[in-house]
């Protein structure tokens, strides 16, 4: 098969299991496709090229073997590093972390090779996954695929799991999301990515940013193929005491493409209205696709969000000063600049005011509950702007201009704070060719509802299925 | 720089002492350069004074539901 670089996870496995292509192959023609555009994209920090094509030897022969295959037997993925990996450092994208070695895997990464997937390598991010914009001045800050020409941000913080799936040069990867980190670099780079229920994904060996805010999760080209990583990372993990009990479903079972009296809510106010007018007219378009569908699209309100922004700046802050205090007191100068100023900016926010903080959380999540048992879902822009050029600072949405950074997480850093499950889908493109993302947000661990949602819409759109200029051919 | 009734103005002296609560030695030129973005910060948190909190507990093990 030509093009393999293009496959889904769903038809890699497919096609190894049928033994029409090997897993030696297929982790072959990614390198390939790495070698060839890793240059100019920055996606990986490491490519764990030995390591792959021996992972992927032992799946080649254990097919030829006829042995049990797992789900994702012979499919490569790339891991943001934040994941422990016994086979490679995991530096967080900084140099206080450089050649970190760990003795165990993160869970999910030992689920994932449970699973027969093979570690293609580790993926650039924002220092510590301390940014949106997915800044990187040690390794080089990752280009984001759709514009050839400008070095455009792919967001953050998991920049090199959105770039590297969007060319092509992993089917799937794991990013984590404390204020959007999933589906900012998802909606910027045109691919799927969600970001499950807090409690639903282990977070054992994976770096924190913010103890009470961090989720990881999959990214992929399609939210099927989400439902496939996460059927293989969800469930309780004794190492992760956040972990819930409740059992797992079957995502991709519950991928029927009915979706009909499915009630969505539109969030318009402090959301759609304070998006840039090209997002507002595709998520509108969006719900008339779903309206389409057999959905009942009506509008929907959280009045709480205007207490967001102070709510989440002081619980990042603390609980990300807490994690990085040592290091900060003792090697200032390794941080790059803009994380460095974040991470003092943790030391003024004051025990009370991080306690007040966790009780307005209480108050949102209870929101967003209450508004989620009139709709089935509620959809929104993902990110109210585009993809931005490296160095630019501030942004023009109506008639406000604002700083880029808090334009990324306006609309995501809500979810993180209430805990409940998001998917980021491609919904369209502005006239310039860059992506434009929908956020659909369900109920507390009904991911299934979440994926169907996502996955009927790309039955009956293609946004999802556009290649991006740098390797699109 | 902001302040609200509860808090003295955030003055560079102000910010040096907290900070040296906190055990970090900053120079001016260093607490400079965060002063803006943590005016705007703490400017957001003061939105949180509008909400009922006095009737809501703290959940310390954070469960989504």
């Amino acid at each position: 098969m030509s093009d393999l670089h293009w496959a889904s996870i769903g038809e890699l496995a497919r096609l190894i299991a049928e033994q029409k292509v090997s897993p030696v192959e297929v982790v072959e023609a990614h390198l390939a496709r790495i070698d060839a555009l890793d240059g100019k994209l920055h996606a990986f920090l490491m490519v764990m090229r030995e390591s792959a094509v021996a992972a992927a030897r032992r799946a080649e022969a254990a097919v030829a073997g006829g042995n049990s295959l797992g789900p994702l037997h012979g499919v490569p993925i790339g891991l943001k590093d934040l994941y422990n990996t016994t086979d490679a450092p995991t530096t967080g994208g900084s140099t206080i972390l450089a050649g970190a070695t760990s003795a165990e895997d993160a869970t999910v990464v030992a689920r994932l090779r449970a699973a027969g997937a093979v570690m293609l390598g580790k993926l650039n991010l924002h220092e510590f996954a301390y940014g949106p914009e997915g800044l990187n001045d040690h390794y080089g800050t990752a280009w984001n695929p759709w514009d050839a020409k400008t070095h455009r941000i792919a967001g953050g913080s998991s920049s090199g799991s959105g770039a590297a799936v969007a060319a092509g040069l992993c089917p799937g990867a794991l990013g984590s999301d404390t204020g959007g980190s999933i589906r900012v670099p998802s909606a910027l780079c045109g691919i799927t990515g969600i970001k499950p229920t807090y409690g639903r994904v282990s977070r054992a060996g994976v770096l924190p940013l913010a103890w009470s805010l961090d989720h990881v999760g999959p990214m992929a080209r399609s939210a099927a193929d989400c439902a496939l990583m996460l059927q293989v990372m969800a469930g309780l993990d004794p190492k992760d005491r956040s972990t819930s009990e409740r059992p797992v479903p079957d995502y991709p079972a519950a991928l029927t493409g009915d979706i009909r009296e499915l009630r969505v809510g539109l969030l318009k106010a402090s959301f759609l209205d304070a998006a840039g007018l090209v997002l507002q007219q595709a998520v509108e378009q969006a719900t008339k696709v779903l309206t389409g569908l057999g959905a009942r699209v009506d509008e929907a309100k959280l009045r709480l969000a205007d207490q967001v922004v102070g709510a989440s700046w002081a619980v990042i802050s603390a609980e990300a000063l807490a994690f990085h205090e040592k290091w900060l007191k003792e090697r200032p100068g390794d941080y790059q600049a803009d994380v460095r100023a974040r991470l003092r900016a943790g030391a003024f926010v004051t025990g009370v005011q991080y306690v007040q903080a966790q009780r307005a959380r209480a108050l949102i999540r209870d929101e967003v509950t209450a508004v989620l048992e009139r709709f089935d879902v509620l959809v929104a822009p993902a990110v109210p702007i585009v993809a931005t050029a490296v160095g630019q600072n501030e942004v023009t949405i109506g008639r406000e201009t604002t700083d880029v950074r808090a334009a990324l997480t306006r609309f995501t850093r809500h979810f993180n704070l209430s805990g409940h499950p998001v998917c980021s889908v491609p919904c369209g493109f502005t006239a310039a060719g860059l992506p434009i993302g929908l956020q659909i947000i369900g109920r507390a661990f009904d991911e299934v509802t979440v994926l169907r949602v996502a996955d009927a819409y790309q039955r009956a759109t293609d946004w999802h299925t556009r290649r991006p200029p740098i390797g699109g051919a | 720089m902001v302040f609200s009734p509860r808090m003295e103005p955030l003055t560079l002296d102000l910010m040096s002492r907290i900070a040296a609560l906190a055990g970090f030695s900053w120079t001016d030129e260093e607490l400079q350069a965060i002063a803006p973005q943590l005016d705007r910060s703490l400017e957001a948190l003061r939105t949180l004074d509008a909400l009922p909190l006095q009737d809501t507990d703290l959940s310390t093990t954070f469960r989504a539901g």
